[in-house]
């Protein structure tokens, strides 16, 4: 069966279409999770909110673009709507520059420690950052789906980049006082 | 060290293309949250609004089981001194229905006959047990129905409110409500179809006029699609007629009306007592002019509403404009008659031709409007013709009654 017809079966509720195509997604859409949420938990939580929200709205997929792109869109704005409320953050207005760099190896650090770092961010901090960095977002999109000033968003991505920056450094300290 | 990398791009290659599975847990939990699709797909509408439908008959014939036996309804019917069924054709039903008769019959059996003992000694051995056969074969008609009912309409409940409720439990999460819950005031305005009033024949030539009352109680809809809502609920509502031109005489006038129950008795006050004056030129006079003993009737008389109803959305917007129709099931639970002259007012008891249940049939529009994400205003001009109301003719008298019904309305 293709995947168009997956999804107009997913559409009448039938729930062997519906396993597959949670079956096709369910790893990139976790991980996708994982990204965005506090930790492993939560990812897990919003994983199944956003999956009961695919396919109560599969019916509007109007087969235009990418269904992939359609399911992460969903998925984010599942995540971010339960962000946005209770979000307590002040806003720091400095300037920092827009390229943070620090010396590492690639092999120096893991996937897993990559994650935590991002997990254990703010949360607007790291959504700001996931939906600029990994997902391409430009800060106009960002500033949309936040429902937050540009500038704002410009600010957040520079604390999370330096947040980032100084973790990856004092772990890098630690690991060579060992 | 190693190479100096921008913090964008490490994050970007180590995280851009991973993928996790999730637990093997979270299918089966999402799956608990999808609406069963077998069900859902094959429970048609018209199954919907018949399994509501059919609750709410339950409920009915629940109420008729505990309101039918009121003194009301048996002194009216032993007020008939017919007989109307022949003592063979009642000793058949007796043996054919001992088999299914069960102690509630019994007992109710028992209990009609001790009424009835007590309110009118004088009927006849003989016509008290036809009457209680009578009244003894009604309930044993009625119950084993009831019975099967019972059953038959708990079973066809079971499945599609289960699903509802799971249903439910998802419209919810998404913010997608079905169901309303609303109070519910309104002014009414009682008036009547044909000639004649509740209270007896000799008035039927007399203009009477209904009272305006109130009605009030809780209402809940639920919303089977885009276009239509089932609702119902429970009111109390009272009605009132006046009825004019009444000449009131002590022992003469109002004594032995036929559709009341107890016999009046006037307060002597100083008016009374100069109508007692045996000169029959001045109590002429006093007719003539209608002074002093010219009043009028009062029948107050108060229902427990329950109203079935079936609304259609016709407009949506700002407000909603809907069609509603439906019918009401009316339980009596007040009735007085006063005589009102300009100088007393007296309770002449309670009127015997009220049917303990009546229905009427429903038709009105409904606006709504929205003030909050869940709450909502409604505005709904009803209009309630009763079907039937008297138990004897009392003229060709039909009630109808307008009312406009208003409430506030909570989403879940």
């Amino acid at each position: 069966m293709s995947l168009n017809e997956l999804v107009k079966q997913c559409a009448k509720n039938d729930r062997r279409a519906q396993k597959e195509i949670y079956q096709l997604f369910a790893g990139k859409l976790f991980s996708l999770c994982l990204k965005y949420s506090k930790n492993k938990q939560e990812a897990q939580d919003n994983f199944q909110d956003g999956f009961i929200v695919i396919f109560d709205k599969i019916g509007q997929f109007k087969f235009k673009g990418s269904f992939e792109g359609w399911l992460k869109r969903i998925m984010v704005n599942t995540i971010l709507l339960k962000y946005r409320k209770r979000n307590v953050l002040n806003i720091v207005t400095e300037e920092i520059p827009d390229e943070v760099i620090v010396d590492i190896d690639d092999d120096e650090v893991s996937l897993d420690f990559l994650l935590n770092l991002i997990q254990e961010l703010p949360d607007r901090y790291r959504m700001v950052f996931n939906l600029y960095v990994l997902d391409g977002c430009s800060h106009r999109e960002i500033s949309k789906m936040l429902q937050i000033a540009e500038g704002t968003s410009k600010s957040n991505l520079a604390r999370a980049r330096a947040i980032l920056k100084q973790k990856i450094e004092s772990y890098q300290e630690s690991q060579l006082s060992i | 060290m190693g190479n100096k990398k921008n913090i964008d791009r490490l994050f970007q290659e180590n995280l851009k293309d991973f993928e996790v599975l999730p637990p093997n847990k979270a299918w089966s939990s999402i799956e608990k949250n999808l609406a069963s699709p077998s069900t859902k797909r094959h429970v048609p509408i018209w199954a919907k609004i018949s399994s509501i439908a059919a609750l709410l008959v339950l409920f009915f014939s629940i109420g008729t089981i505990y309101f039918l036996p009121t003194s009301n309804f048996t002194k009216s019917l032993l007020s008939k001194n017919k007989t109307l069924t022949k003592p063979s054709d009642v000793n058949d039903s007796i043996t054919d229905s001992k088999d299914v008769s069960q102690t509630k019959n019994s007992e109710k059996k028992s209990i009609l006959r001790n009424l009835k003992i007590e309110s009118e000694p004088t009927i006849t051995q003989n016509q008290n047990a036809i009457e209680n056969t009578e009244e003894t074969t009604s309930n044993i008609n009625v119950n084993p129905n009831e019975e099967s009912n019972k059953y038959y309409l708990t079973d066809a409940l079971n499945l599609p409110l289960e699903n509802n409720s799971t249903d439910e439990i998802i419209k919810s999460k998404l913010n997608n409500s079905k169901l309303t819950v609303a109070t519910i005031f309104a002014p009414i305005y009682i008036n009547s179809f044909g000639k004649g009033t509740g209270i007896d024949e000799q008035f039927s030539d007399n203009q009477t006029s209904g009272n305006s009352s109130y009605s009030y109680g809780v209402k809940v809809a639920y919303k089977l699609n885009k276009k239509f809502s089932v609702q119902s609920g429970i009111n109390l509502i009272n009605l009132g007629y006046t009825t004019d031109n009444i000449y009131v005489t002590p022992g003469i006038a109002v004594i032995g009306f036929s559709h009341l129950s107890s016999n009046p008795i006037l307060s002597r006050n100083e008016t009374t007592s100069v109508l007692d004056n045996p000169n029959s030129n001045i109590l002429k006079e006093s007719l003539k002019t209608g002074n002093d003993n010219a009043g009028s009737l009062n029948q107050v008389f108060g229902y427990v509403e329950i109203p079935v109803e079936i609304k259609y959305n016709v407009m949506r917007g700002k407000f909603d404009l809907n069609l509603v129709g439906g019918f009401s099931t009316l339980l009596l639970n007040k009735d007085e008659v006063f005589v009102e002259t300009n100088n007393f007012t007296q309770s002449l008891g309670s009127s015997n031709n009220l049917r303990s249940i009546n229905f009427s049939g429903n038709i009105g529009l409904d606006v709504d409007y929205s003030i909050h994400k869940n709450l909502f205003i409604n505005i709904s001009p009803m209009f309630k013709v009763q079907t039937n109301t008297f138990s004897k003719n009392s003229g060709s008298i039909q009630p109808y009654y307008l009312g406009v019904y208003t409430g506030l309305n909570y989403k879940f």
